[in-house]
Order: structure tokens, then C-alpha cells, then sequence
């Protein structure tokens, strides 16, 4: 075996071990909050990816007590929310992940989130701990 | 000589029945037993339960509901009086903040404490009312942590 032949095998064991540690599809979603002016706005994201965004000042975050919830989103310096004191939603808020996708949808004349969307998936980045 | 022995024996007899009814030297010795007062005290302080009688029960009972009664409940107007006192503080702080331009720590803390009394219907209009001038940029959100 050559010197050559020996350092292709390193390299190919290497980088099988460098796509193993990788393994499973991984998507960007992105952090994206819908133009004002169309009577509903909405934004859509990763947890995960927000926190990473070179926008120091991007934030994206939902809550909820026992009688109303509500989400934030900053992009950009914007500041846009959204509230619910609708059962249904409340529970959605409330099955939101660190590590999971959003989309919530709220109405730019009453504020209030009229549709959230908790997703979880392996494509998602996840939280860095 | 029959009468002497029958004299004897009356006179045993005697001394046999003074002995045993003479309390022993332990028994002399014996712990006193508690006063009255310490016995008395005891027993207010722990009393056992096993020891409650029904008419100590029909008592106790009896002087909870005696008390009870003599507590004047709230009259119905001043429950809805109330309710609408806090419906009204909460509206104030709202009002208040957007007023001012600033939705502080404060401002959230002193609503979340009357929130779980707010009607829904009120609170939406509220919350409305509070968060469309979050989007628009009347109200800066300067709060530590959650909105709300």
C-alpha cells in the first residue's frame, strides 16, 4: 500500500464520520414577518434560527397564563404581537418547542392572533444548550 | 382453755384484717397524682380524639355555624361592585400606559394581578386596544422578560 493510498483512506474514513454525525435532512426556515397593509400579517420561523441571527435585536416568543396568551416577533427593529384569550389557540401557544417552527397570523386591525401553528420536526435546527 | 384459744384467734383475726387494709410502703411512696389545674390544662391543650363524645361534636358544630351566621355575607351588588372596580383598574392601567407611551414592568405586573378577574370580552378589548398600539408604534414595550 502506498503512502497515497493510505492518505485517501484516512481522508474517506474521515469523511464518512463527518457525514454521519450529520446525518438527516436539515432545512433552514428562516425568519420571515409579512409587509403591513393586507389586513393580516404573520410571521414564520425556527426558535432555534432566531436566536442565531446576526439581527442582535431579533427576538421571536410566545406565552400564555391561565386566561390570555400572546407572541412577539422584532426583526429589523420592528416590533409586531399578536394576543389570544381564544381556548383553542391558547393551546397551541402552549405545545410550542424550543426547538420547534412557528407560524402565527394575527389581524393588523384587532391584534389578536387569529392562527398559530406549533410544529416540531428533525429538519428544524435545534436549541444550542 | 377452749375459751383462750377462741380469744386468740378473734384477737389474730383482728391484727390479720388492720395489716391488709394498711397501705403498703410503695403505695405511700407512690408519685402523687396531678392537681386538679395540671389535669385540666392537659386535657384543653390535647384533648384526645377518641375521647370526643357526640354532644362535644353537636357542640362544635353548633358554635361553627352560630359563627358563621353572625358573618354578614356580601350582598350581591357589592360582588358586582367589586368586579367592576377591578374591570375599571384594569382599564386604567391600559389606558395609562398607552397615555404615556411606555408599557413598563409596572404597568404589566399591576395588570396581571387583576387579569384572572377581568371578563374575557373586557379583556380582549383591553388587550386589543393595548396591542395594536404595540404594532403601530404608540406604546414602546420596555419590560424585562414577557409582555405580559
Amino acid at each position: 500500500m502506498t503512502k497515497k493510498s493510505v492518505a485517501l483512506a484516512v481522508l474517506a474514513t474521515l469523511g464518512l464520520g463527518a457525514s454521519l454525525a450529520t446525518a438527516g435532512a436539515q432545512d433552514q426556515f428562516g425568519f420571515y414577518i409579512s409587509a403591513a397593509g393586507q389586513g393580516y400579517r404573520y410571521a414564520n420561523g425556527a426558535f432555534a434560527e432566531v436566536r442565531s441571527l446576526p439581527d442582535a435585536t431579533a427576538f421571536a416568543e410566545c406565552g400564555t397564563n391561565a386566561s390570555m396568551g400572546f407572541c412577539s416577533f422584532v426583526q429589523n427593529g420592528e416590533y409586531s404581537s399578536c394576543y389570544t384569550t381564544n381556548p383553542a389557540t391558547l393551546d397551541a401557544i402552549r405545545g410550542m418547542a424550543g426547538d420547534g417552527y412557528f407560524s402565527v397570523q394575527w389581524s393588523e386591525s384587532t391584534a389578536e392572533c387569529t392562527y398559530v401553528l406549533q410544529y416540531t420536526s428533525s429538519r428544524t435546527p435545534t436549541k444550542a444548550h | 382453755m377452749s375459751r383462750r384459744i377462741a380469744i386468740a384467734l378473734w384477737a389474730a383475726s383482728i391484727a390479720a384484717a388492720v395489716m391488709i387494709a394498711r397501705p403498703s410502703a410503695e403505695r405511700v411512696t407512690a408519685p402523687a397524682a396531678p392537681t386538679r389545674e395540671v389535669a385540666r390544662e392537659a386535657r384543653v391543650i390535647a384533648p384526645p380524639a377518641d375521647r370526643l363524645s357526640r354532644e362535644d361534636v353537636r357542640r362544635a358544630v353548633r358554635e361553627e355555624m352560630a359563627a358563621a351566621a353572625r358573618t354578614p355575607a356580601p350582598a350581591g351588588d357589592e360582588i358586582v361592585d367589586d368586579a367592576n372596580e377591578v374591570v375599571a383598574e384594569a382599564r386604567t392601567i391600559v389606558r395609562g400606559a398607552i397615555d404615556a407611551g411606555r408599557w413598563t414592568d409596572a404597568s404589566r405586573d399591576q395588570l396581571r394581578a387583576r387579569m384572572v378577574f377581568v371578563p374575557r370580552a373586557e379583556l380582549d378589548a383591553m388587550l386589543s386596544e393595548l396591542f395594536v398600539a404595540f404594532n403601530a408604534g404608540h406604546v414602546r414595550a420596555d419590560v424585562r422578560g414577557p409582555l405580559l
